[in-house]
């Protein structure tokens, strides 16, 4: 695999049969064979030193439909955080292959020049039968005092083995938006039990820009006070799906647990809730098309007293935001949005080490709104 | 009941509940950045290869403009291709068009006021076009001669709006002033009052890009986010303190600046003292612009105060000879060009300095920086004290050094601790050994530029890496002495030491009686 302006070493040997001995040899030769050809181990890409980089383990379970897509996603993320990155494929191997493993590395040339800074790959195969064996291969292969990442990438809480993986790691990020219409609170039960501290979910950290637009939108002492008079919220997200993506029901929780909102039923036109001053409904609807259903448009409505009025609209992976302002007075800007790189948004939360208490409320609120929608 | 933070009719007195601790998103105002002096080196080299990257990486507001302000003669064209040169070569990258739409130029005199008139027609101009609302950020990249005129002028021409109390609901208007503010105590005064005419201090930005480098912010991040270094860090540990600020470039061209400045102006009193109160500061109240500030000129108002005799013992100031640096011959100080054959500048200092404070008192900070010196190299070493009783010395066996934190600033940035250990064998023998973090090795990738920091910064209102008013002040106060005393007596006479080296010999004596030497770089 090479992405451009990426460089990956591959140990010639191949796959083997899984030893923890073997493979770390197989490691250190690889790093003695880069250090002595002059070109490089991969033909000539490199332009001086190989920098061999580790801030954590990174252990990424793949699904294989989900594996081509994601597989750029984590060499941008070895690019951002350097790690030993253990890719997992378990089950696909022909029965009786048993675990198998081979070794690389992914290189990413500096940004000033001058070299390449690498971290290590192993990759670890099995068949159905051997998968229990995964963990303690990983075990026996990470890094000593560096935290270990898990990210799922499996649709769903998945087998034992996972398990396992999740009590090893120091942090595990997961996607609730990978998993079935409707089975999101599972996952967000499984994440307050074990804390938002270890354990985070991706959809929320897709929702920082819109979280921060909206806390800007309001900022000002005069829309401050519209805050209290909500009566009226509109999300649209891409796509046909009748059932809102997880970032949509989340940044809607968000709203109800910050705004002090409670969910007191649905009509045909969405949720109603209720907030201290009087009723509020909320909409969350597909636009019919476009694809992987994210959150595209808020709209936002509140009464007199302090009458306002604002959308916010942005698309895919622009930085800016369209804020149109309808009341108190008209008005239309672009506002920067800090959308991130999906390897950004993984970035961030391994860099994050707090407790998580807006996402619990917001999950929980969340989940309450779920509860409603379904009953119809 | 309502949950914490939820809105009821009424919230007045109520802080934005959406406005939550975690999302820390930096998202800079638009506004116009007029660069004075846009025809000059720091422009070149520095200000616009930091705003192409601060625009490449969306950091900049998709509005915000830039304009150049300087004597030559340039078409807003021209500015832009002149300007693309020192970011990239060869067809106009894609970022670059979209960054160039960005810039434009103004020609004219500092001292003219028309000009500045002229300027202001420009900014409304832009601003109109681009939506930005009257937010200006002007930039002083010239000689500090100048900043005289420029100041005048802009607040003539009113192109500066003065911070109201609320600055989140009008136009702001900032300015950045680079190094040196001022030549001595009475002339920065001067400079501050003049500044103070047209900017309140909150809108003055005073650039001392060092602050800006990440290894420099990582000093704070080091010592008071880590539990284990903060309770050594006192008289009771501590052995001595050296900051090294050298550099292997002589004066490259600034040698009619540099001839009135000299190293002590130019590179001791602004980078050399920031290093010293980063490393002496009390742990803030809280990690924001003037609690930092506070506990920094806390620092700056506890140095020893200097009486000349005590200028002769510990200060050194020398002046290169010709040697040669890194195999290749080097002319010595009065040889370079624009040079007075006898002038009597430094272009090393080195000063053994006292912090009269309860944490301090008795440790010796060291510091020296020079021209032409054998490396490149910044460094704060710590020396940490012996221990108590030597346990090994009955086994023939003496602990070769002291235990030394070495922060590092430029280049190979990073941290690393030396410590003795046990060599493999039969025999006690006790070797010295590094334990080492490099920035590169660890994060993947080389820390950012200091400018693009620190623009940002400013566009965003965040002071806590400028330089306030006070420390500036009590940084010379502290100089003004030295300066004083090297001027009236002849107990201090300039060395010289061969380019190439680490300093003049007499460098080495201020650390003798402390039965230590320069740690080697």
């Amino acid at each position: 695999m090479t992405v451009q302006e990426n460089y990956v070493l591959d140990a010639p040997d191949g796959s083997r049969p899984f030893d923890a001995v073997a493979i770390e040899g197989d490691l250190k030769n690889m790093w003695k064979r880069a250090g002595h050809s002059p070109a490089g181990a991969d033909g000539g890409a490199r332009n001086g030193a190989i920098y061999r980089a580790a801030l954590a383990n990174l252990v990424v379970p793949l699904d294989p439909p989900l594996a081509p897509k994601l597989a750029p996603v984590l060499v941008d993320v070895t690019r951002r955080h350097p790690s030993r990155l253990f890719s997992i494929a378990a089950g696909p191997a022909p029965r009786g292959a048993k675990l198998r493993a081979r070794t690389g590395a992914i290189c990413h040339r500096r940004e000033s020049g001058g070299g390449l800074v690498c971290s290590e790959q192993v990759v670890l195969e099995s068949d159905g039968a051997s998968a229990d064996l995964i963990p303690s291969a990983i075990r026996s292969l990470l890094i000593g005092d560096l935290p270990t990442v898990l990210l799922n990438f499996l649709p769903g809480l998945g087998p034992p083995w996972i398990d396992e993986l999740m009590e090893m790691a120091d942090l595990v990020l997961v996607d609730s938006c990978l998993l079935e219409p409707g089975r999101e609170p599972e996952m967000w039960r499984f994440l307050e039990r074990e804390g938002s501290r270890r354990v985070h979910d991706l959809a929320w950290a897709r929702l920082i820009p819109w979280r921060a637009i909206l806390a800007e939108v309001f900022d000002g002492k005069e829309h401050l006070l519209a805050l209290g008079t909500i009566r009226a919220v509109e999300m649209t997200f891409t796509g046909a799906a009748a059932f809102p993506p997880p970032p949509v029901w989340l940044l809607a929780g968000w709203l109800s647990s910050r705004l002090g909102w409670k969910t007191v039923g649905r009509d045909p036109h969405g949720l109603m809730l209720r907030s201290e001053t009087g009723p509020v409904t909320l909409a969350m609807r597909g636009t019919g098309s476009g694809e992987g259903r994210v959150l595209e448009r808020i709209h936002i409505r509140a009464a007199e007293p302090h009458p306002f009025d604002v959308e916010i609209h942005h698309r895919g992976r622009e930085t800016s935001a369209r804020v149109t302002l309808r009341a108190p007075r008209a008005a239309t800007l672009e506002s920067p949005f800090g959308y991130s790189e999906f390897a950004a948004c993984i970035v961030g939360e391994i860099h994050r080490h707090a407790a998580n208490k807006p996402m619990e409320d917001a999950a929980r609120a969340a989940e309450d709104m779920m509860k409603h929608w379904s009953k119809t | 009941m309502s949950p914490r933070g939820a809105v009821t009719a009424e919230p007045e007195a109520r802080a934005n509940p959406l406005r939550e601790e975690s999302v820390t998103l930096r998202a800079a105002d638009p506004c116009t950045f007029i660069v004075f002096g846009a025809s000059g080196d720091l422009t070149h080299r520095k200000l616009i290869p930091a705003l192409f990257r601060l625009s490449k990486r969306k950091l900049l507001h998709p509005r915000t403009a830039i304009v150049g302000f300087a004597r030559r003669e340039y078409t807003d064209e021209a500015f832009r291709e002149e300007m693309r040169a020192s970011v990239e070569s060869g067809p106009p990258s894609p970022d670059w068009e979209r960054f160039a739409e960005r810039l434009h130029y103004h020609p004219g005199v500092f001292e003219d006021h028309l000009a500045f008139r002229s300027l202001g027609r420009l900014l409304g101009e832009i601003e109109a076009k681009r939506g930005i609302p009257g937010n200006r950020i002007f930039y002083f990249a010239t000689p500090p001669s100048e900043y005289a005129p420029l100041t005048r002028n802009i607040g003539a021409a009113g192109l500066a709006k003065r911070a109201l109390r609320d600055e989140r609901s009008a136009p702001w208007s900032r300015v950045i002033i680079e190094k040196p503010f001022g030549r001595d105590l009475q002339s920065a005064r001067d400079l501050n009052a003049l500044v103070h005419l047209v900017f309140a201090e909150r809108q003055i930005f005073r650039i001392d890009h060092y602050l800006g480098k990440e290894t420099v912010q990582n000093i704070l991040v080091f010592r008071l986010g880590n539990g284990i270094f903060e309770p050594l860090w006192n008289n009771r540990y501590i052995e001595q303190v050296q900051i090294t600020v050298a550099e292997t470039v002589g004066v490259e061209g600034r040698a009619a600046y540099f001839e009135t400045a000299g190293v002590s102006r130019d590179i001791f009193q602004s980078h050399m003292m920031q290093l010293l109160t980063l490393t002496a500061m009390e742990p803030p109240a809280r990690f924001e612009a003037d609690s930092v500030r506070d506990e920094k000129a806390k620092v700056l108002r506890t140095l020893h105060p200097m009486s000349p005799e005590e200028v002769a013992r510990d200060t050194v100031r020398a002046q290169y000879s010709p040697g040669a640096l890194g195999g290749t011959p080097a002319p010595g100080y009065r040889q370079e060009p624009g040079v007075n054959p006898g002038s009597e500048t430094e272009t090393y200092m080195a000063a053994r300095i006292h912090v009269d404070n309860w944490r301090w008192s008795g440790v010796p900070f060291f510091l020296r920086t020079g021209k032409r010196l054998a490396k490149r190299a910044t460094e704060i070493a710590i020396q940490f004290r012996q221990p108590p009783f030597s346990l090994f010395r009955s086994a023939g066996c003496e602990i070769p050094e002291a235990n030394i934190l070495r922060l590092r600033i430029q280049p190979d940035e990073g941290i690393s601790l030396s410590f003795g250990s046990k060599s493999p064998g039969q025999e006690l023998h006790i070797d010295p050994v590094q334990m080492d973090f490099y920035y590169l090795t660890s994060f993947g990738q080389d820390p950012p530029d200091a400018y693009e920091r620190l623009l940002l910064d400013c566009n965003l209102g965040d002071s806590t890496l400028f330089a306030r008013r006070d420390e500036v002040e009590l940084a010379w106060e502290f100089m003004d002495r030295i300066l004083d005393a090297w001027s009236a007596s002849p107990r201090s006479p300039m060395a010289a030491y061969p380019a190439g080296t680490w300093g003049p010999p007499e460098a080495d004596e201020l650390l003798h009686g402390h039965g230590s030497h320069w740690h080697r770089l």
